[in-house]
């Protein structure tokens, strides 16, 4: 049986002078996780007691956007940080706080398909408001490996 | 059982215990796993990559480091330091 397509995004900001309450309340959203430097963590009933090397303010979309098209998880990136509702929105001050705190932002793209199905791209809209902030992309794109063929 | 065989008996049995403790490597490299990985897991290829995404990313890494898969889900980065475990993040949506 073929799988279907699935899909999600994630937006990190990280920097050992990150305070996780900064970047909530400058997006406005609760975090998947988030944690400072040095302090203690929890990953899940089965993992140990983790400290973070470094802070990070982690999101993603998995679980929270319906649906397995990239695009609908990187336009829920993007309303975050531009709601498009005619006011400033986030970013600038994200942008200032990055600065100011010398923060680094990825947003990391997951997608996994069948196999015979094609990779998506990364919507141009997405990757320049991405450049503004700045924010790295990176895309984690793989399909199910193709059955095995077997001489009769 | 008479009381010089007890000692080793329990020696037997603390042996056979950390046997079954040890856990086992089946990744220990950069990039996305093989179907091998989430074979040995008993999940879908997509779920262990959905994970491992998660993981990796959470933990301030990229896709491209090094991070070592244990049979029993326990993933550490290439320093040997836990940053979570598969099992913890395997969803069917």
């Amino acid at each position: 049986m073929t799988e279907p397509t699935r899909a999600f995004a994630t937006l990190r900001v990280a920097g050992d002078e990150l305070a996780p309450d900064d970047v909530t309340k400058v997006l406005k959203i609760v975090p998947t996780t988030a944690y400072a430097k040095g302090e203690h963590y929890a990953a899940g009933p089965r993992s140990p007691d983790l400290v973070g090397r470094t802070g990070v303010w982690f999101f993603s979309t998995k679980g929270v956007v319906a649906g397995n098209q990239l695009a609908d998880h990187l336009a829920f990136l993007a309303r975050l940080l531009l709601p498009g509702s005619g006011e400033v929105g986030p970013l600038p001050h994200l942008q200032a706080l990055v600065r100011r705190r010398s923060l680094r932002v990825s947003v990391s793209c997951f997608w996994h398909g069948p196999a015979t199905a094609r990779k998506p791209s990364i919507p141009r809209s997405v990757s320049d408001l991405l450049k503004l902030i700045p924010a790295e992309i990176e895309t984690d794109f793989d399909v199910d490996e193709r059955p095995k063929r077997h001489a009769a | 059982m008479g009381e010089a065989s007890r000692p080793v008996a329990r020696i037997r049995q603390i042996t056979r215990q950390s046997r079954l403790c040890v856990s086992r490597i089946i990744w220990d490299r950069s990039g996305s796993p093989t179907r091998f990985v989430s074979d040995v897991l008993r999940i879908a290829r997509w779920q262990l990559r959905a994970a491992l995404h998660l993981i990796k990313h959470r933990s301030n890494l990229g896709g491209q480091d090094r991070v070592v898969v244990y049979d029993d889900g326990r993933v550490t980065d290439a320093n040997g330091d836990d940053i979570g475990n598969i099992l913890d993040e395997v969803t069917d949506d």
